[in-house]
């Protein structure tokens, strides 16, 4: 396969056990997580699956509680006590120094801690809070790359500080030994970054890194982890709620809503031609600077609690296009409806 | 940065001192009559002689209570700094430090004792319980502490007094073995005070341990869920090695900035338990001389009770200064 073409997507074969396409670096497969609570147990990713090229980004968007954050814990095996994966999800990760089924490993073997950290990264939305405010930005650093890189001290130093001056902070020499408070927002996710590359991870995944970011830095961050990806030929997942950030970043993308992905394809081809109606809402509330006169129009009514998953398709009661007697007893077919482009809806079935 | 923080606060420490010790001698000042007036009464009630104004005068000169507070402040103070000579007590005819002398090293010990025996036990366990919430031993660590805190420390005191006289036929009674007594200070002796400082330190303890376990506890469980705790969780550090670096650190941060007021509730629970346990410190004596009005050995108490909780807040500041590095820059 062509590196520059976006992930193909790996079908399920009817009736068989899925198998590991050995040119993916990440495939994620018909994965389901729930949560044990009061009220019984909660599904909040039910039946995902996409798969992600070595040296790509892929846009993973949805609402608050559409399941990428959970998604990627699962990836990272981070999931909190209470979470049950359903025995049959398959998480296949492979590099050269790995070639593992995540969903098998348990979440604090060896295995699965030097893959944790050293071949899949993460950073997250506040940047203040995933420093620990009692050490510094160096202590934090040179603590992964000491764990991954087995280098000594002063070496792990210089690492961190080649690091620091890689991702565009000035004098790193000092900023290493800093504490987090005593540096601005943009510079700690730009830390944040450098310790999550120190490693020389195959895969980042960056839950909403810009969120909490003003616009200008925001668009300084987004340049800077594009151009890291490049240079590194690290592959990223990147999570947002935001289609204009997407657009930028991002060379696929999977749209997630209620625990599903409703639609995954080629960024270019999902802006331009988008199938399912949610992404078609998400992107009408994107504000357009050609479409000034033009009214934003949200997508109508709120994400359903995941204790009431609405029966056949999740979507079906926000759905303008809804087909009654069919959108809501079945689950919706995923078809093809381009190259590596899919959905799951029955208006193209 | 730090010694300048330390330096700062050892001012301020000098300072809260002098005005302590001021306050002390007007609580001194309070109570109606004084010293002269209670050894007239003592010495000449119920013998006949009858007691005139000018008897009680000439009392008060030979004492030294008839000149002004503030020139008796002055006199006071002048010889604990100069001399370190806290006055006269005058219901035992004796010098103060005398009077106080070895109760004050005991009284120390039995706090520090305390002090070490709460923190050991309830740091790592509430650190165990929160880690290991909802589960048989968080529970039962939890009914534990709830126990510590309803059972009066008399009561405990009086169990545990039970228990070692007929079960393992021993005294905990005082301090020192009768052998011990009076026996100059040696590594045996040492250690019988070690011995006996278990019972009085487990009664004192148990309370303030419940009170810390779950302070550290919920401190605990509250860093648990920090982002920066994930973080480090997704750079693949072990658990173990995780929750003592992240979350348990911060989490002895509440214990360590109340070392003070644990001295003090420490203090306040001593005469009790001493009485019980028959143990000679400072907190009865305390009662005592303000029963006769011996205001000097009363001083003397306070001031040196007073010294020790601001000297534990002092170290508590610099001990979290040197824990958390954003106080420093609060604290100038």
């Amino acid at each position: 396969m062509d590196a520059t073409t976006p992930p193909a997507s790996v079908e399920r074969p009817p009736g068989g056990e899925p198998e590991p396409a050995p040119d993916q670096l990440l495939q994620v497969i018909d994965l389901k997580v729930s949560f044990r609570s009061d009220e019984g147990l909660v599904r909040a990713v039910d039946g995902v699956t996409f798969d992600l090229a070595q040296g790509l980004t892929l846009g993973l968007v949805g609402e608050s509680g559409s399941g990428k954050s959970v998604t990627t814990k699962a990836v990272m095996q981070l999931l909190p006590n209470n979470a049950v994966v359903d025995p049959a999800s398959r998480l296949y990760f492979r590099t050269e120094r790995t070639a593992a089924d995540i969903a098998t490993l348990a979440p604090r073997s060896r295995e699965m801690r030097r893959i944790r950290g050293g071949e899949i990264a993460m950073i997250f939305q506040e940047p203040m809070a995933s420093f620990s405010p009692v050490y510094t930005i160096g202590n934090q650093m040179m603590e992964a790359i000491r764990l991954h890189r087995h280098v000594g001290k002063a070496e792990a130093r210089e690492i961190a500080v080649d690091m620091l001056d890689r991702v565009g902070i000035a004098n790193p020499a000092l900023r290493v030994r800093q504490y987090p408070h005593e540096l601005s927002g943009g510079m700690r996710q730009r830390a944040m970054i450098a310790l999550a590359l120190s490693t020389r991870p195959a895969l980042l995944i960056a839950d909403e890194p810009t969120t909490a970011l003003d616009v200008t830095t925001q668009a300084q961050v987004l340049e800077l982890l594009d151009e890291l990806r490049r240079d590194f030929a690290m592959a990223m997942i990147f999570i947002t709620h935001d289609m204009g950030v997407i657009a930028q970043v991002a060379q696929a993308v999977a749209v997630m809503y209620l625990g599903r992905v409703v639609e995954r394809g080629p960024t270019r081809a999902l802006i331009d031609t988008p199938h399912h109606p949610y992404t078609e809402g998400l992107l009408r509330a994107i504000p357009r600077l050609d479409r000034l006169d033009e009214r934003l129009s949200p997508v109508g009514g709120d994400i359903p609690s995941p204790m009431e998953r609405p029966t056949g398709c999740p979507f079906h009661p926000r759905c303008a296009r809804m087909i009654a007697g069919t959108c809501d007893t079945a689950p919706p077919p995923s078809v093809k409806v381009g190259p590596d482009h899919h959905v799951d809806c029955f208006l193209y079935a | 940065m730090v010694l300048r923080f330390a330096a700062n606060r050892l001012i301020g420490m000098i300072v809260t001192l002098f005005a302590v010790s001021i306050m002390v001698f007007i609580i001194m000042e309070i109570p109606p009559g004084d010293y002269a007036e209670r050894y007239a009464f003592r010495k000449f009630s119920g013998t006949g002689v009858s007691v005139t104004e000018s008897d009680i005068d000439s009392l008060r000169q030979e004492f030294g209570l008839d000149r002004p507070a503030w020139e008796r402040y002055f006199t006071w103070i002048g010889g604990i700094v100069t001399e370190f000579d806290f006055g006269e007590a005058f219901a035992y005819e004796t010098s103060v430090n005398n009077v106080i002398g070895d109760r004050l090293w005991l009284t120390l010990a039995i706090l520090y004792a305390t002090l070490i025996l709460t923190y050991l036990l309830a740091i790592p366990i509430a650190i165990y319980a929160a880690v290991k919430r909802h589960s048989l031993p968080d529970y039962g660590l939890t009914i534990f502490s709830y126990l510590g805190l309803a059972v009066p420390n008399f009561m405990l005191a009086l169990i545990l007094l039970y228990i070692s006289v007929t079960t393992f036929g021993a005294g905990v009674g005082g301090l020192f073995s009768p052998e011990y007594e009076d026996a100059p200070w040696s590594v045996a002796k040492a250690l019988d005070l070690f011995k006996h400082l278990i019972v009085p330190g487990l009664v004192l303890a148990w309370s303030a341990t419940a009170l810390q376990l779950q302070t550290v506890r919920a401190t605990m469980l509250d860093e648990l869920n920090k982002l920066s705790v994930t973080a480090a969780r997704a750079r693949g550090l072990p658990e173990w090695r995780l929750l003592l670096k992240y979350p348990a650190r911060l989490a002895v941060n509440p214990v360590v900035s109340t070392i003070g007021f644990d001295v003090n509730r420490i203090f306040s629970e001593l005469p009790i338990v001493a009485l019980v346990l028959s143990l000679p410190e400072l907190g009865q004596l305390l009662i005592a001389s303000y029963i006769d009005l011996d205001m000097y050995v009363a001083g003397a108490i306070l001031l040196m009770l007073t010294f020790f909780i601001v000297l534990m807040n002092f170290v508590s500041d610099v001990a979290l200064a040197l824990l958390d590095p954003r106080i420093k820059l609060a604290g100038g």
